[in-house]
């Protein structure tokens, strides 16, 4: 009966060590900010209202005042 | 794992070559600041000259030195690259960084490179891209420095499992 107990509470604390945490609030703050980061610059790049392409410098008509 | 010493000797590499980074994208940020405040062809192409050669000298070598010697340290220790929370988001950080970081030198180098005949008019897209870049990368270097200092608690699955299995063992 003892044994049987015993074996019990080992199978549970196994079962707790392979059990993952819960993912501490920081990390979910630093995701959504990433998410939205990543976002805010797709949506940028997209709609053409972000910076320039990469590595391309307006032309000689462009750069007319 | 990495002897002691060996373990001390990656450390001090990763430390010196992350400080020094941080260093240059500041003096980066300063040249990208009077960049955007000057108006003066000459100048300007002086100025861009200056954060190219320490965009692709000292940032772009150091970046990529103080990323690969973090890597080295995480693996070479029981930390690891991926079992804690903290070394996971500071790896993505730094590796979109460097990436970017690539990706938008060009444009310091262009504008060095310009005729001087050319009118300067037309660039501030350019330059304010850079200024933006500079700022975030300070923002981005000072939240690694807080995340290695603190290394706030939170261990990812597969942290918890290896840690699981060599307490099993």
């Amino acid at each position: 009966m003892g044994q049987a107990r015993e074996m019990a509470n080992e199978t549970d604390l196994s079962a707790r060590a392979r059990q993952k945490p819960p993912t501490p609030g920081w990390v979910k703050l630093f995701a959504a900010i990433g998410i939205l980061l990543v976002l805010v610059v797709v949506v940028l790049h997209l709609t053409g209202n972000g910076f320039m392409n990469h590595g391309a410098l307006p032309t000689a008509t462009e750069r007319q005042p | 794992m990495m002897s002691p010493s060996l373990r001390k000797l990656s450390l001090t590499i990763h430390v010196t070559t992350s400080v020094a980074w941080i260093g240059a994208v500041a003096a980066f940020l300063a040249l990208a600041v009077v960049g955007v405040r000057t108006l003066e062809g000459a100048r300007v192409r002086e100025i861009y000259g200056a954060m190219d050669l320490v965009g692709w000298a000292l940032i772009v070598p150091l970046a990529i030195a103080s990323t690969a010697s973090g890597i080295v340290q995480s693996l070479g220790t029981p930390w690891g690259l991926v079992r804690h929370y903290w070394l996971l988001i500071k790896l993505i950080m730094t590796v979109g960084s460097v990436g970017l970081l690539v990706l938008h030198m060009q444009p310091t180098g262009m504008i060095a490179a310009m005729e001087p005949g050319h009118a300067m008019t037309g660039l501030e897209s350019v330059q304010d891209q850079l200024l933006f870049d500079a700022a975030a990368a300070i923002v981005v270097l000072l939240v690694a420095t807080v995340l290695s200092i603190y290394k706030p608690k939170g261990m990812t699955g597969y942290g918890h499992r290896k840690a699981a299995e060599n307490a099993a063992s």
